[in-house]
């Protein structure tokens, strides 16, 4: 039997205990190694809870998350999670590099190694010229950067991301999918990627993985077999991209 | 600058007002006495050490005494914030000690601690344990949660979590609990010296009082407001100083 890297299997998740309300049924997904897998699916769906199971935020109610075959019963600093709502995952009172340091902290990197990690980082996600600055002073883009940044910081196997340009402007959101795409390479780390737009979905993953709404379950999984490094032009006018377009979206029910 | 001088015409205004009288004979100068007297009986405090050590005594006593309660306080609020059986727990104890004015303790503290400043302090501690409770509770409850599933996501123990996320988190709100305990802890040691303890400003206050000094009373009077005043007005512009410029996170989120 070959080890899996990072697995569901059968997760049930329900609320409420008189008026039940499922929220995921069984789902069941393989994350390999080095991976980009992007979970699409309507707002709603449990997308969001699926990727709070995998980074042991919440417990199943039925099934297990397993990494590298152990079970994971609560957050892992190799699982790192990028949380949507950026501006309020950061530390209002640390300064861009102080909330670094945070998860050099957390790893008990030595105090002196801490400022060339932290410079790296910064320069990695473009925020070197902003570290002395406080979150309050940042753009959202910057923001969300410094997010990211962080939970590089973290020397994650595993980034786990909510949604994270959702909020972002049309721009600023295209240059953050070929940064984490150029990261996630360069870097060999996995990804899995939540977003309820389809298109950054294909742009981005090897993987889309498209989710049935209530109950939340997996609707159906494609591969992405277009060509890296992929381009914001060329690659959404690719055939491919437009003929997978075209299947997932009379898969996934109206708003898209 | 004009403004605080238009602030100032009133008073000044007052204070003219009360000499003229009190030198006209309109009000009897044994009970009000008047400005200028007043101001010789500050000098003579001054010169003679009495104000000093009045001042030292009972911010010695106030101060020992916030340290005390607030600290207290500010533990107990994070834990009660943090664990809400905890705060059901001890929801009874809180609910039914709370309502006893920190003033009705003086007798208490009285008979166990004797004439001094360790009475004083108790009694104080007291009355500023409680703004520090409520308010960190409270503080510590409204964090916002994702900054909690961060700490938790970075794997951070108990310790590392209060330190490095709860308490800068409620710390704006904690100040402002402090500012409160600041003034209420002032008022109650001059008060436990008024009624009981023959220390500090309040003690003064009444000797002057018994000694038919009104000149000095006023003194002592005037004194008391102004140093409340400044406790006040450094602590704000602490507040302003720290927190102004990350922006006050207390305030915003949620």
């Amino acid at each position: 039997m070959t080890t899996s890297f990072l697995a569901a299997d059968k997760l049930h998740y329900v609320v409420g205990e008189t008026t039940r309300l499922n929220i995921l049924q069984d789902v069941s997904l393989q994350v390999r190694e080095h991976e980009f897998v992007c979970i699409v699916g309507a707002s709603g769906c449990g997308k969001t809870t699926l990727l709070r199971l995998l980074g042991g935020l919440l417990q199943p109610t039925q099934g297990s998350v397993t990494f590298r075959d152990k079970p994971v019963t609560e957050p892992d600093r190799a699982l790192a999670i990028v949380f949507q709502d950026y501006a309020k995952a950061l530390l209002p009172w640390r300064t861009v590099a102080g909330n670094v340091e945070l998860a050099l902290e957390s790893r008990r990197v030595p105090r002196g190694e801490r400022g060339e990690i932290i410079h790296r980082l910064l320069g990695q996600v473009g925020l070197a010229d902003r570290a002395d600055a406080f979150p309050v002073q940042l753009s959202g883009g910057m923001q969300q950067r410094l997010q990211i940044a962080r939970c590089l910081a973290q020397s994650p196997q595993v980034l786990l991301m909510d949604e994270p340009f959702g909020a972002l402007d049309a721009m600023t959101r295209q240059s953050l999918q070929d940064e984490v795409s150029r990261l996630s390479a360069a870097s060999g780390t996995t990804v899995v990627f939540v977003t309820h737009d389809l298109e950054e979905a294909i742009y981005l993953g090897d993987r889309v993985i498209a989710m049935e709404s209530r109950p939340g379950r997996i609707g159906e999984v494609v591969d992405v077999d277009i060509p890296r490094p992929r381009n914001q032009l060329t690659t959404r006018e690719h055939p491919r991209f437009l003929e997978l377009r075209h299947h997932l979206f009379n898969l996934l029910p109206t708003g898209h | 600058m004009p403004r605080a001088l238009k602030g100032a015409l009133l008073p000044i205004g007052l204070m003219l007002l009360w000499e003229l009288c009190a030198r006209s004979g309109f009000i009897v100068a044994e009970s009000m006495s008047n400005p200028t007297a007043i101001a010789h009986a500050a000098w003579a405090t001054v010169l003679d050490g009495s104000l000093l050590k009045a001042t030292r005594e009972t911010f010695g006593a106030a101060l020992a005494g916030m340290a005390l309660g607030a600290s207290l306080g500010i533990v107990c609020g994070i834990a009660f914030g943090l664990w809400r059986l905890l705060a059901a727990l001890m929801r009874l104890s809180t609910e039914a000690l709370r309502p006893i004015p920190s003033v009705a303790l003086i007798p208490l503290a009285l008979l166990i601690y004797g004439y001094g400043f360790r009475m004083e302090i108790a009694v104080v501690a007291f009355a500023s344990f409680w703004p520090l409770l409520i308010i960190t509770e409270n503080a510590v409850r409204g964090i916002e949660p994702r900054l909690i599933e961060v700490s938790r996501a970075l794997g951070f123990g108990v310790v590392d979590r209060v330190i490095k996320i709860v308490l800068p988190a409620a710390l704006p709100r904690v100040f402002v609990g402090l500012r409160l305990a600041a003034a209420v802890s002032l008022v109650v040691a001059v008060t436990v010296e008024i009624t009981a303890n023959p220390i500090g400003l309040g003690y003064a206050l009444i000797v002057a009082q018994e000694s038919m000094k009104p000149d000095r009373m006023f003194v002592f009077l005037i004194w008391i407001g102004f140093l409340g005043w400044l406790v006040n007005a450094v602590l704000l512009r602490a507040q302003q100083r720290w927190f102004g410029r990350m922006g006050n996170w207390a305030e915003h989120g949620r």
